[in-house]
Parts: structure tokens; sequence; C-alpha cells
């Protein structure tokens, strides 16, 4: 387990001071590892209802915040062993889905690092219906049943990153996280991608989000500006540990618009 | 590179902060502020126009000092102007004085169900006295005002001039009562007084009358007559002298004339015996020349006087009437010595007593004279407060002057309609701020960044926007559009109706 206050302390402590234009030349080259060649390929409709700025508007200041975030996420990874995230929040509604999708969006962008995103909320699954992608056997299969999970896997277009969907589980969602069997999937599918994300249930009302940091590197949080207390934000610190966790995603942060159209207009697109 | 910390921007960064901050939470709860600010201003102004309006009279009345000069007549140390006018509400507006007035003039009919006490609290909050302020350098002029509130312009100056012309009444009474009962208590201190006074020179009279030539007025005469009798003395000293010595010198004479009546006594008795005449009267003068001796030398035995007629010798009889005029002269000069030195030891006394008679006789003094100043003095008071007295039954003294009468009101004193509408409309806004500032600490949630920042030391911390739908943001434009609208209606309502008030109160 990676002791992420240290790294705060190595890495000079780097916090978001605003707008920053994060996209940076990413390599020509493009990795395409031969056991994911023959991936089904999903290609995803753009909804009315999507909230992902990648998609919608690549040059917002959403689309940059990810990319920033990609950017740092990957210093990080310089310091110390940082491959699999998970995704979580104190309170369903946070954001935590819509952020994974757009972190994952952001991490695959160039197609240099294969990243795969897990959809591990095996109560209320999202990840799928945000894509508007045909339900598929997935997690949960692959768990009860032991099932290899890169057949599971789908390669979703034009984002370019892999999905495990969630699956249809049949007995206790919460039994089927905690098992061994976890473990081995996600060991399985760590040898094939650079970036594994793991979108999971809120952490306070169920227990499946601390079983889940136990199998990754590190947990970002992702909390709702205006919404999320700080009691709940310390209560899921403290469950998850302060030295597991990697950094916090304030949704709906106010004056990220403000400051990056003042800043868009002078430095353009 | 490193972000570097410059200490000189720190103030600078925190201000920008805590504005950042305030702005934070005026944005968000911006109808919170609005809504207050709009709405309660709204209802104060309706519940403004529905206050009854409230005419208020004054009256203005001038203490005037005494007419006659003070060199004349000097007025009691009366308590100062808004002392006195205080004293005299209490009197003014006691509970049965208002009570009256509230029947004679049927006041408050519109509470009549309420009992006397809620009358007389209600219009004692209706009566306003205030004294005025005096002028500096003239310290002749003072006053006070009275003023009542009334639903009516009328109605409020037939109270306010009831008011003025019991203050007056009672201002008289007071002025002559506070004479009269001056009067009464200096002639009933000038009594104890005068006791006070007669007994002290009785006690002087005793003391005088029992040390009777002790005192120190008595002292020259005393040391004059102590002079007189040491003189005596001293002459009786001096003829007791003279007297012994003369006495002295008759007694050798008288021994050798004794000897020699012995001598020849014997000479008899040796041929005759002691019945033979001679022998007899030869004792006899004997006796009588012992006599003589013993007259001379003192002895108490002696008698007085010796018949010298049966004397033979004519200078025996001349020595012995000698001899007893000398021991006559001698018993005199001694007892007028001795009474002259009873005298003296008496006059003596009286000098050394003298000191402390003159103490006992300035203590008896000083009280008398204390005693007698004092009567003096209350003597002259008396004098004063009956002039005083005189002075207030003739309306002379101190009084009040009514310089403007109860006035008829034309515009209503209350509500201040204007003051009251502006208040509301700055306490809706600050309630409005203090709900908007109550409602985002109650949150407990975290807005921007760097808050979060501050409290979670992390290595990433950052924030992304709201990705709203299309759908989404069509509503929000739509609902900014209408809080616009809504938000210039209510504030141009809340302007127009705090306008209304200024324009017509």
């Amino acid at each position: 387990m990676i002791n992420f206050s240290e790294l705060l302390w190595k890495s000079g402590q780097t916090i978001d001071r605003g707008p920053r234009i994060a996209s940076f030349t990413e390599p020509e080259e493009i990795r395409v590892l031969p056991q994911l060649e023959h991936a089904p390929v999903e290609r995803v409709q753009i909804k009315p209802g999507s909230r992902l700025a990648q998609l919608i508007e690549p040059h917002s200041a959403g689309a940059d915040r990810f990319r920033f975030l990609r950017m740092r996420l990957r210093e990080l990874r310089g310091l110390a062993k940082l491959r699999s995230l998970t995704i979580t929040s104190p309170m369903p509604g946070d954001g935590k889905s819509t952020t994974a999708l757009s972190l994952a969006t952001a991490l695959a962008e160039g197609g240099q690092y294969p990243t795969l995103l897990i959809d591990a909320d095996l109560h209320q699954s999202s990840l799928a219906a945000n894509l508007a992608l045909q339900p598929r056997p997935g997690l949960a299969e692959c768990i009860q049943d032991g099932l290899d999970p890169m057949s599971k896997i789908v390669k979703v277009e034009p984002l370019a990153w892999h999905l495990l969907p969630a699956g249809k589980p049949r007995g206790n969602p919460t039994e089927l996280l905690q098992s061994a069997t976890l473990a081995e999937v996600i060991q399985r599918v760590s040898q094939y991608f650079d970036w594994i994300l793991i979108d999971t249930p809120p952490l306070l009302p169920l227990t499946d989000a601390l079983s889940l940091s136990r199998q990754v590197d590190a947990a970002l949080l992702v909390v709702r500006a205006g919404r999320t207390s700080r009691e709940a934000i310390e209560e899921s610190i403290k469950l998850i540990g302060q030295k597991h966790v990697i950094g916090i995603v304030l949704n709906g942060a106010e004056s990220v618009n403000r400051h990056y159209s003042r800043y868009y207009g002078r430095y353009g697109k | 590179m490193p972000e570097t910390k410059n200490s000189l921007n720190e103030p600078e960064s925190n201000l920008n902060d805590t504005i950042e901050l305030v702005l934070g939470i005026v944005r968000r709860r911006r109808w919170w502020i609005l809504g207050a600010g709009c709405l309660i201003p709204l209802a104060v102004v309706a519940v403004a126009m529905k206050l009854p309006d409230r005419y208020v009279s004054q009256a203005t009345l001038l203490v005037v000092q005494q007419q006659v000069s003070q060199r004349y007549v000097e007025t009691d140390s009366a308590p100062s102007i808004p002392a006195a006018v205080q004293a005299m509400e209490l009197e003014v507006l006691s509970r049965g004085g208002l009570l009256r007035i509230i029947h004679d003039l049927g006041l408050y009919t519109d509470l009549k169900d309420s009992s006397p006490e809620q009358l007389v609290g209600r219009m004692r909050k209706d009566i306003d006295v205030q004294p005025l302020e005096s002028s500096p350098g003239r310290n002749d002029f003072n006053g006070f005002t009275i003023s009542f509130s009334a639903a009516t312009p009328p109605l409020a100056q037939e109270v306010a001039s009831r008011l003025t012309s019991l203050f007056i009444e009672q201002n008289l009474k007071t002025q002559g009562d506070r004479a009269a009962s001056t009067a009464k208590f200096l002639s009933d201190q000038l009594d104890g007084a005068k006791q006070r006074l007669t007994e002290q020179e009785q006690r002087l009279e005793a003391f005088k009358a029992s040390n009777l030539g002790e005192l120190p007025e008595d002292q020259a005469a005393n040391l004059s007559a102590l002079t007189d009798v040491r003189e005596r003395l001293e002459t009786v000293a001096g003829s007791l002298a003279q007297a012994q010595q003369q006495q002295a010198s008759l007694q050798s004479p008288l021994e050798e004339r004794l000897s020699r009546l012995q001598s020849e006594k014997e000479e008899l008795l040796n041929r005759y015996t002691p019945r033979y005449p001679g022998v007899i009267k030869k004792d006899g003068e004997i006796k009588k020349v012992q006599s003589a001796l013993d007259r001379l030398s003192g002895a108490p035995s002696a008698k007085t006087t010796h018949d010298t007629d049966s004397v033979d010798d004519a200078a025996l009889a001349g020595i012995l009437r000698q001899a007893d005029t000398i021991a006559a002269a001698i018993e005199s000069l001694t007892e007028q010595q001795k009474k002259l030195r009873t005298e003296s030891e008496q006059y003596q006394k009286r000098l050394n007593l003298a000191p402390v008679r003159e103490q006992q006789l300035a203590e008896i003094l000083r009280d008398y004279d204390l005693f007698k100043q004092d009567y003096a003095n209350l003597q002259k008071e008396r004098l004063q407060a009956q002039l005083t007295n005189s002075l207030e039954e003739n309306q002379e003294g101190q009084q009040f002057r009514l310089v403007d009468p109860p006035t008829l009101p034309v515009t209503p004193s209350s509500p201040k309609r204007l003051k009251i509408c502006l208040g509301g409309m700055a306490g809706g806004i600050v309630l409005g701020l203090a709900l908007a500032f109550l409602m985002d600490v109650r949150k407990g949630s975290f807005y921007s960044v760097k808050a979060l920042s501050r409290s979670f030391s992390l290595p990433v911390v950052l924030g992304v926007p709201l990705v709203l739908t299309r759908h989404e943001r069509r509503l929000r434009v739509c609902r900014l559009a209408f809080e616009w609208v809504a938000g210039c209606a209510m504030t141009v309502a809340m302007l127009t109706a705090e306008f209304y008030i200024y324009r017509n109160g």
C-alpha cells in the first residue's frame, strides 16, 4: 500500500491552483496489446443526457480539468507504484461514475496507455447505461462463475478505453466483492493495462468500496460541492485510510468555469 | 517549479479569500438575500401604512426666578430645576390625578375594559416632560416642555393644556408649602435654642455665685488685698518685735527687783513671821513682780493686769504698769498677726485657684456663646423664612410662566414611516445576509478547491465543474432569466413602496 502522505511531501504538494492548459502532446505511437486486439468493440452514442465532457465539449474547462488530473496521476506514478485506482464517494449522487468515465477517457486519450474501467457497483451499475451500451455479463459473472475477465472486456469507441461491465449478480453483491476471486480478477487484468479504474458503490452506506480499495493501489475520492459534508469526507478518508487516499475531486467546484473562461480567451483553443 | 510563498502577499491573499468567500455565499444564497431584502421591507411598508397616526401637542414653561432682589429676601436652597420638575411630575402624574383627567376628558374609550392601572400606564406613556437646556451664561432662565400624544389634534391640545395648568398650580402649592414648613420648623428650633441658652445662663450665674472671689475678674482685687495684708503683716511684725524688745528690756530690772524683794523678804522673815504685814506686803510685791515677769515671758497662767495701787515703790509700780501695757500690746499684736496671716493665706488660696476657675468659667462661657450665637442665627433665619413665606403668598417667588401654550398639531408626529421602512429594508438585507451565511455554514460542505485543500492535505485536490446536459443547460438559462425578472420585479416593487412612503409619509 502506497503512503500518499509521503508522496505528497516528496512531490512538493501539488494542489489545484486553477485552470491550466493540461493537454500536452501525447506520443504519436499507439500501443495495442495482442490480447486486447480481439476484444469486442462497442461504439457509444452521444445521448442528450451525456455528461462526458470530452465528448460533449472537448475544449471545455471540465475536459481540461480531467487532463490535468491525468497529468498528476502520471507524475505520481513516476514516484510510486500507481496502476490501479478506485473511484469512490461518500454518498450516492456525488458524481463518481461520471468522474470515472471522464478520467478513463482522459487517461486513454492518445491511445498510449491502455486503460480499463471496471464497473464494480454491482448494486446499481450505471456505466453501461451512461454509455447506452447493451447489458453484458461482466465482473459479477467472473467472480461467481470463475470466468476469464479478459473474455468479458469490451472496447469502448471512440473513447479508446476498455470496460469490464458489472454484469448481473445472482447472490449478494457485497459477498461477491469480498470473495478472494475478486483479487484474482484484478490480478489477471493488471497484466494487460497500464491503468485500471474501478467504479465502486458509495462508501458510507455500503462496505463494498472498502473491500475493493484493499485490492488496488490507491483510492480517489469524489465529493459534491455544496452537498457532501465535511464529516462525510472525514469519515470516508478514515475508512479507507489516510495513507491510501490519493486525492479528492470536488465535483461542481465554483469558479472553475469563471477562471477558465477568463484565461481561455487569452490563450485560445 | 515549486511555488514560493511571499509573506507580503499573505494579508492580501487572506483578504481576497474572504472576499471570494463572501461573494460565493451571496451568489449561492442570492434568493435568501433577495427574498428577505424585498419581502420584509414590503411587509414593513404594509404594516407602517396601517399604523394609526398620533398627534403631539406641546407647551413650554419657563422657570422664572423671584421678583424681589435676593439681597432682601434670600430663597432657600431649592433642588435643581430638573429634580424639582421630576418631583412635580410624580405629583401631577399620580394615579389619582391621571384618572381624574381620563374621566373628565373621556380618554381611552377604546380601552374601557382595561384596569385603572393599565389606563394610567398608557397615559403616562403618552405624556412627555423634558427639561430645556439652559443657555450658557444665563443661569436665571430655565424651563421644560410638556407634551401629550393623542389620536386627534384637538384632544392632544386639550390634555396638554390641562397638564400645563396642573404643573403651574402644583408649583405654587409646593413653593408655599415649603415656605410655611420652613417657618414652622425654624420656630420650633428657636424655642429649643432659647431654652438651652436660658439653662446655660443659669449655670453661669450659679458658678459665679459659688466661686465668688475666686473668679478671674477678682484676681486683681485679691492681689491688691494680699499685698495690703502682707504690708500690714509686716507692720504688725515690726511692732511686735519692738514690743518684745521693750519687754526684754523690762525683764532684767524686774528680775533685779524680784531678787531684791526676795532678799528683803528673807530679811523680814529672819525677824518676823510670815504673817507679819510687812512680810505679807513684801510677798504681794514679789507675786506681782513674778506675775509681771511671767507675763513678759508669756506664761499662760499670768494675770493680765496688776493692781499697782498697793505697791509702795513708785518705780516698781511704773515698771509693772509698763509691763502690763507691753504684755497687752504683745498679745494684741500677736492676735493681729495671726488674723493677718489667715487673711493672707485666704487671698493666696484664691489666687492659686484663679487659673482653675478661669478654665471652668471659659468652658461655661464657650457653651454660652455658642448657644447665644445659635439662637441669634435661628432668629435671623426665621425672619428670612417669614419674608419668603410672604413672598410666596404674594406670588413674587420662583414660578412657572407659560411661554408657548399647547400647540394644535397639524401633521402627525408618529409613526415615522420613512424611518420604519428604511429600517425594514436594512433589516431585511441584514437578515437575508445572516440567513444566507447561516445556511451556508449549516451545510458544512465545500464549494471551492482552496477550502478543501486547506482542510485535507492530499497529493491531488482539484475541482471539476458540473457537466450539464443540454436540457439542464436550457433549464438553467430559463431559470436565470426568471431569477433576473423576478429579482428586478421584487426590487422595483420594494423601491416603489419606499418611494411612496417617502413622498406621502
